[in-house]
């Protein structure tokens, strides 16, 4: 499984990761930046939002979270009526704080300042304001009009005042009004929007952070534990490579422990390999995130001794195994998550979230996510493939495409023998072999042979209900091999269904995403990697299974995938094999009938394809 | 010389062969070293060697004492993968910036064998963090460096108390088997402590003696406050030792982990300062409620209130005509409507009620207080009655420990007596919360004898599902007319879900009743009455050639066994007994004829009622059925019964009707 590192963004980016409901709504939100001449940025968010019943107080108990190097003030914070009388001030002594905690993260010195601000007449509404002042940022904002998640906003403003000879790089959304001022000692840039909603998730949606407005700027020069320069990929890059210069060298006494582990091992690739199984033998995944822990890695000297680390001090210290046998390799920032959050290439700067290594090699390159104990060598894998990543190199510094999961790299096969049974509980014996992100998940848990977990995974991944598994085994293919067979046995009524005087055979197990009718789709359809399943059922024992009509077989082909269907009667068994497959791709809104119809034409086949003993 | 320590345990003492394991920092056995796996428990990640705790008192000054804390365990890792094992958190409790404990000393070392060498990684103190849980509680935290599979983990640590309340309980039990673990208590004549066991039945070895050396109380003067004493005491010392402790194993469906874990806890229960009178801190629960009637956040917080309740009662209840059952109904209904809970339990008020009432939020006892205060100045007979919340453990009436209560509710002794709780709105005012459902609760008052209630969920909860459903020939989908009428804790647990929110409601039915074309909800703000879910749906049943497979109940029914287990060791609680009700009318369209009607289904005993019932009416069917569970909580010995009863639900209540196309 691919971890994360602490992205500072995204720390202020929705302030919550909360829902709550939806006829609240934020009235007011109002985020003023300043950079002084001394580079010194400070920003005052003051908001407004109204509760209108009980039911929303959810949302007057506030959260405000805040990194370690920002100086935090809670200006004030208050509760008005409707015709804006002041009916309460929050005191001092109500202003809590404690450390922020994430599951993903094992410890971090960033704070959460919270407090309740609760009325009981309703409709009220509360107006907290608060300052943050920080010495070294490398973003001026990653601003989002939409604070809540789940919440609209009425009106938001930003409006970034910097000073004369400043200079900025920045990108909005095109919703927004902008105006830009220029001022006695410098300018005044100010964003304003209405009425931004909360868009609701749907099934194979983009990443949600594509669907919101917003705005980010970037200054061209700052200082963050070092000075650096966002004006292009390259400076942005180089930046990374200076701030953590000399963390890549590995302990003399370490390079010759490695020097010795690949003593006669002549293939360059077989090095890499036998140095990554070591690193992930040997090393386990633990986020600590302090001081600039978000980007500066802990140098390869520590993990050498700790033997943990987060997926920099883990990158950090694979390429340092790497440099200690002369082995060219690349840190490479990338913005991590099945779903892929696209990169700004106009805007250079910081937008990753995870580090992976770039291993250059005479006829390809070699890729290698450092987290995880179980990732197959060289391997792409659902968090990182087919995106950009920033490959750090100095001033060389450059974006490239990262390889993307294939139709083989994803491919799914369930085998299914059913035997007839006396009882109402028919035997299965299932071989499923998984790959793509159904390998890596099962891979994950057999490896921390979570047996309860395992057990439901494999249910599943069977795909019928009322399931019974009475043995199961989890055959392991070569660590490298990204695929995984489980062999399952049990029983289920659920598969072969006795109704009335009929015997029903589900014999047609593949699921198909359940698109909503194109009036009520939003958004488009992406699939970031292709989905493909191959499923044979088998069906034996079942007495004249020769006299029953099959089912036509069915081949359905369109621009967005291929649905392919056959039955047949042999050795006296019925056996029909399934294939789905559906390709990367984008669907845009005004292609979603077309796909839906595609769709449509796979389930009612799936509808009228039973197979039924009278 | 006083009693030390007070020992309340079920156990039998037994003195066996077993000894103290004596162990030094970094001396690891060949035993251990070669260690690679547990016997007694193949399937364990690791081992706990021995797990050892000492506390003791400390001197701070002439007067007063610390208790102090070591403790050293060590680990053998099998498989360290499994991260849970080498990440350590320490938390420590800060009273006030003048008080508070201190975790100090900290050691940790990784012992790996590579190749039958031992390589020792030292903790690096820097990797050591302290981090705010909350305005009380802070934690140090830090990880195992170096740890592959084989490693010994060793760890030591001092954690020293002003606090001597926090006497240090010690759980014998962990998620991993535990080998060896032992807890050594110290006890000087001032500090008297009751004890109590859970889970054991008999200590692998226990003893208790007095130390060899004698300390000297006080400043070594031996007239102090003009007495003439001996000043010189021994200290009493207590083992107990468990050997092989298997793994805790959690479970699903149980209250807290804390009621089945085996452990000891203590509780200070005298305090006897040379030349003072002697004060006990606690020996009865009479005694317990003495001094909840007087404490600040509780009887003293009651009567704070009692002026703010004055002015609500005047000013915004205006009882004046209602009879005693309507101002019992109005007063909790007030307090639910204009007080947030803020979510943390607790049966002490956290503020003053003055502050209360200015943030309008607070904890259980900050608005159950309240609650009371307002009643009671409403002339209303109330008591409060204090008990544990179901994740925080059971109470054992037999021992009069403060700290096995966390929470607080209203007796309302009126011609019907009943409970009230008034921190969630969604339920009606003589309703209490699930989490409060845990045995029993101690009624606080001045009696001189401790009065218990029982908290045991006998209110019936019913989800009616009726549906009108006919059938378009043409398109051939199933148009349904469903109501789902939900009563008592059915009404609240849909009301808190969903919080009345049309898309959640969709979300989560759409599934069960097919594509939605409408929906109605009603009774959702009257908490006293059904939460009333209304939809029109199409629903497209199986087609099989001519034939249409028709779900009378569409997929409203349980479709899925959710008691997966073999067998069960723990009660199955469902929180609440419940009546799930289906009525179904389906109109067979013309052009069809019936194929085929599943057979009636009954069965009836003290556990559970099912009824299923079909009956024809021309072209009309009629399906009524119900299936009830009568109990909140079923012992493990009926879970093999429940668990085929839930078997026979599943399979009778998604049977099919056929109908074909003539």
């Amino acid at each position: 499984m691919s971890r994360f590192f602490y992205a500072i963004p995204l720390l202020l980016y929705f302030s919550l990761f909360l829902t709550y409901p939806c006829s609240s709504q934020v009235l007011d939100y109002r985020t003023e930046i300043n950079v002084d001449d001394n580079q010194v940025k400070t920003t005052i968010k003051t908001i407004r939002f109204q509760i209108n019943s009980k039911d929303e107080n959810g949302l007057s108990h506030i959260q405000i979270p805040h990194s370690s190097k920002q100086n935090f003030t809670l200006l004030y914070a208050k509760i008005f009526d409707t015709q804006n009388n002041e009916l309460r001030k929050l005191k001092k002594k109500e202003v809590t704080s404690r450390n922020y905690k994430t599951n993903s993260v094992f410890h971090q010195d960033n704070e959460i300042t919270e407090f309740d601000l609760y009325w009981n007449e309703y409709p009220y509404q509360v107006e907290y304001s608060y300052e943050i002042k920080e010495a070294e940022f490398i973003y001026i904002t990653h601003w989002s009009p939409l604070l809540f998640k789940g919440i609209d906003s009425k009106n938001a403003n930003l409006i970034v005042t910097i000073p004369k000879g400043y200079e900025v790089n920045y990108n909005n959304t095109s919703s927004y009004t902008f105006s830009q001022e220029e001022l006695e000692n410098g300018d005044r840039l100010t964003w304003a929007i209405q009425n931004s909603h909360h868009i609701e998730p749907e099934i194979y949606g983009p990443a949600q952070d594509e669907l919101y407005e917003s705005v980010v700027i970037v200054p061209n020069n700052f200082k963050y534990g070092i000075k650096g320069s966002n004006q292009s990929w390259s400076s942005f890059g180089d930046w990374i490579m200076r701030l953590n210069k000399n963390t890549d060298i590995l302990p003399k006494e370490e390079v010759n422990q490695i020097k010795e582990l690949v003593n006669g091992i002549t293939d360059t690739t077989e090095i890499i390999r036998t140095l990554y199984h070591k690193l992930q033998d040997e090393t386990k995944y633990v986020n600590v995130a302090i001081d600039i822990g978000g980007l500066k890695s802990y140098p390869a000297s520590f993990v050498s001794k700790t033997k943990y680390g987060d997926c920099k001090a883990l990158t950090t210290y694979m390429k340092s195994m790497l440099n200690g046998l002369g082995i060219k390799s690349y840190y490479t920032l990338v913005n991590a998550g099945s779903k892929v959050s696209s990169i700004d290439t106009s805007l250079p700067g910081q937008q990753f979230n995870h580090v992976i290594l770039m291993v250059p090699q005479a006829k390809d390159t070699i890729w290698l996510e450092n987290t995880s104990k179980s990732a197959p060598f060289n391997q792409p894998n659902d968090f990182t493939q087919n995106r950009y990543g920033l490959i750090v190199d100095g001033t060389d510094s450059r974006l490239v495409q990262l390889p993307r999961l294939t139709l083989d790299d994803v491919l799914v096969r369930k085998d299914l023998t059913i035997e007839n049974s006396d009882s109402k509980n028919n035997n299965f014996q299932a071989t499923l072999t998984l790959k793509g992100a159904d390998y890596d998940h099962l891979n994950y848990l057999n490896k921390k042979g979570d047996e309860k977990s395992i057990v439901i995974n494999l249910k599943r991944n069977l795909g019928f209900k009322n399931i019974v598994i009475s043995d199961w085994t989890i055959k392991e293919s070569h660590r490298d091999n990204p695929s995984i067979q489980a062999i399952v046995s049990g029983t289920s009524k659920d598969i072969v269904r006795e109704i009335g005087n009929m015997t029903v055979l589900a014999n047609l197990l593949i699921e198909i995403p359940d698109f909503n009718r194109p009036n009520k789709r939003k958004s488009p359809v992406v699939f970031y990697y292709p989905l493909n399943e191959k499923h044979t059922i088998t069906f034996k024992g079942f007495e004249d299974i020769s006299k029953v009509d099959l089912p036509q077989n069915i081949n359905i082909k369109s621009p967005f995938g291929h649905y392919t269907v056959s039955h047949e009667i042999r050795d006296n068994s019925l056996v029909s094999q399934e294939h789905l497959l559906l390709f990367t791709q984008t669907i845009a809104l005004e292609n979603y009938s077309d796909f839906y119809d595609f769709i449509e034409k796979i389930n009612d086949y799936k509808t009228n394809a039973k197979i039924v003993f009278q | 010389m006083k009693p030390f320590l007070t020992i309340i345990c079920i156990f039998l003492f037994h003195i066996a062969s077993t000894q103290v394991k004596e162990v030094e920092y970094g001396i690891i056995s060949s035993d251990e070293a070669e260690m690679n796996n547990y016997a007694a428990d193949q399937t364990a990640n690791a081992v706990v060697l021995f797990d050892k705790g000492a506390s003791r008192f400390i001197e701070t000054d002439a007067y007063n004492y610390d208790i102090e804390f070591n403790r050293h365990k060590r680990i053998k890792i099998f498989d360290s993968s499994d991260k849970e094992n080498s990440e350590i958190k320490i938390p420590y409790y800060i009273g006030s910036k003048k008080r508070k404990e201190e975790v100090k000393s900290i050691k940790a070392q990784t012992i790996n064998y590579v190749n039958g060498e031992k390589k020792v990684t030292q903790l690096n103190p820097e990797t050591i963090y302290d981090e705010k849980l909350n305005d009380d509680w802070r934690q140090k935290k830090f990880v195992f460096p170096n740890v592959q599979d084989g490693a010994i983990l060793e760890l030591s640590y001092t954690v020293n108390s002003p606090f001597k309340f926090n006497l240090p309980d010690w759980a014998f039990q962990n998620k991993i088997p535990t080998i060896y673990s032992e807890y050594q208590v110290a006890m000087v004549p001032f500090y008297e402590y009751s004890m109590i066991t859970q889970g054991i039945n008999s200590f692998d070895f226990y003893k208790e003696g007095l130390s060899d050396a004698k300390r000297e109380w006080g400043n070594g003067s031996n007239s102090a406050y003009g007495g003439n004493y001996d000043n010189r005491f021994q200290e009493k010392i207590y083992t107990y030792v468990l050997n092989d402790v298997p793994a805790f194993k959690d479970e699903n469906f149980i209250t807290s982990i804390n009621d089945y874990i085996i452990k000891m806890d203590f509780q200070l229960s005298k305090v006897s300062i040379p030349g003072q009178l002697d004060k006990k801190v606690i020996s009865t629960w009479p005694k317990l409620n003495a001094d909840l009637l007087t404490n600040e956040y509780f009887g003293f917080y009651m009567k704070q209130s009692k002026r703010f309740a004055k002015k609500i009662l005047s000013e915004d209840l205006h009882l004046g005509d209602k009879s005693n059952e309507e101002k019992i109904a109005a007063i909790i209904n007030y307090v639910k409507e204009n007080y947030e809970w803020n979510g943390r339990k607790g049966k002490f008020a956290t503020q003053k009620a003055k502050e209360f009432q200015l943030s309008k939020t607070g904890n259980v006892g900050d608005i159950n207080l309240f609650l009371i205060a307002l009643l009671n100045e409403a002339d209303i007979d109330v008591e409060p009655v204090i008990l544990s919340s179901r994740d925080h453990g059971k109470i054992n009436v037999d021992y009069p420990f403060s700290h096995f209560t966390n929470y607080v509710v209203a007796l309302i002794k009126n011609k019907n007596p009943f409970l009230a709780d008034a921190t969630d709105d969604l339920l009606p005012f003589h309703r209490l919360p699930l989490r409060t459902y845990n045995d029993w609760g101690l009624i606080v008052n001045k009696d001189d004898e401790a009065k218990w209630i029982t908290f045991s969920n006998t209110v019936e909860s019913i989800e009616k599902n009726v549906l009108t459903i006919t059938i378009d020939p043409e398109s051939k989908t199933l148009s349904s007319l469903v109501s789902i009428q939900n009563t008592e804790y059915e009404a609240y647990t849909k009301r808190q879900k969903y919080r009345n929110d049309e898309n959640d409601i969709e979300d989560y039915y759409s599934e069960k009743v097919g594509s939605i074309n409408k929906s109605v909800h009603r009774g959702y703000e009257k908490n006293n009455n059904a939460y009333v879910l209304n939809f029109k749906t199409e629903f497209e049943p199986e087609i099989i050639g001519k034939k249409m497979l028709i779900k009378p109940f569409l997929n409203l029914p349980l479709s899925e066994n959710k008691l997966t287990q073999e067998e069960r060791t723990y009660p199955v609680d469902f929180g609440f007994p419940f009546n799930n009700i289906f009525e179904s009318q389906i109109t067979i369209p013309e052009g069809y004829t019936i194929d085929f009607i599943p057979e009636n289904f009954q069965k009836s005993n003290d556990l559970v009622t099912i009824n299923l019932n079909y009956s024809q009416d021309g072209s009309n069917i009629r399906v009524i059925g119900n299936y009830q569970f009568h109990k909140a909580i079923y012992a493990p010995e009926n879970y093999q019964e429940i668990k085929e009863d839930m078997d026979l639900i599943v399979s009778h209540f998604n049977e099919l009707i056929i109908i074909e196309q003539e």
